[in-house]
């Protein structure tokens, strides 16, 4: 019986990626050396492709944003990524756009994504309720993340179990009250907190930290644990101590 | 990079960069206009029946901005 690690990461969010985080992040990978890396999805902001985007958000383009997303996929190199609501609008314009040439250059740009996956090896699922991946050894339900509340590790617990999500920008856990134990986590995020101002007016925002999650699972039973590293200032705290 | 990517990418920067800064005439609309004034008005229709309202009005003489009288 042996335990295998894993490491987990969320909401990089294309061109407004905290450089400090994505930089203490790979770091942290080369010591912690995970047989898992996983992406839990908004590796892209995609603004301009917002539902009621402004022609200046518009203008900004997408350029810059796609190859932050995409670099961030070649650094952090993981096996499995659940897209997120971020990442879910180039998938949603492919379909649902009602300017005819938006959705046809979002339909390629989607597949060409598609293809990028393929090429790097990611499992991957989109982002939609009933996808989630998990590890070979099972364990907890991999997804980015749809319930936003004061307690959104509970939240989750309660539609999808035993989980790890991103989507919240907040560390939190839920320890289960089941006679088979298990716990549900949600993970901090890796943007520039400052940047993503479309949350400046929502007092949740304030629970917002850099950080990620990493952890152990049984390749027998699937049991597993894991824990967050959270920055508090300029500080990465872990439970092994200052990073 | 994939070149098919970096062709995705530049062609919808372009499509981005049209919707947000290209100057319009005065009497020049995008469909998703037409598409918005009509809905506007509680008539939801789709992209092709769209097209086909559009060729027909065109070839009747009726098109017109979808914002001004009769369209
Ligand atoms: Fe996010
Ligand atoms: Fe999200």
């Amino acid at each position: 019986m042996a335990y295998k690690k894993f490491l987990a990461a969320a909401d990089n969010h294309g061109g407004l990626v905290c450089k400090a985080s994505k930089k203490k992040l790979l770091e942290f990978a080369d010591v912690w050396k995970p047989h898992h890396r996983i992406h839990l999805g908004d590796n892209w902001d995609l603004s301009p492709l917002r539902r009621g985007a402004s022609s200046e958000e518009r203008a900004d383009g997408i350029s810059d944003d796609y190859q932050c997303g995409l670099e961030f996929l070649d650094a952090f190199r993981p096996n499995f990524l659940t897209l997120g609501n971020h990442d879910d609008r180039l998938w949603q314009h492919s379909t649902s756009c009602s300017d005819g040439m938006l959705r046809e250059h979002c339909a390629k740009l989607a597949q060409a994504s598609e293809d990028e996956f393929k090429k790097r090896k990611i499992a991957w699922v989109p982002y939609h309720v009933s996808k989630y991946l998990q590890m070979p050894e099972g364990g907890p339900k991999l997804i980015h993340g749809f319930r936003a509340t004061m307690y959104p590790a509970k939240a989750t617990f309660e539609n999808w179990g035993p989980s790890i999500c991103g989507h919240v920008h907040k560390p939190d856990v839920f320890t289960a009250r089941h006679i088979d134990g298990q716990a549900s986590f949600t993970v901090g995020c890796l943007a520039d907190i400052d940047a993503l101002s479309y949350a400046d007016r929502t007092p949740a925002k304030l629970a917002w930290r850099n950080g990620w999650l990493y952890g152990i699972i049984n390749d027998k039973s699937g049991a597993w644990q894991a824990w967050h590293v959270i920055r508090e200032g300029n500080t990465w705290i872990s439970p092994m101590g200052i990073l | 990079m994939k070149k098919k990517t970096t062709a995705a990418i530049n062609s919808l920067e372009y499509a981005l960069s049209q919707l947000s800064t290209a100057q319009k005439r005065e009497d020049e609309f995008t469909i998703d206009e037409f598409i918005q004034s009509l809905a506007a008005k509680g008539e939801w229709i789709t992209a092709s029946s769209t097209t086909s309202r559009l060729n027909t009005l065109l070839t009747k003489g009726l098109l017109t901005r979808p914002d001004s009288a009769g369209a």
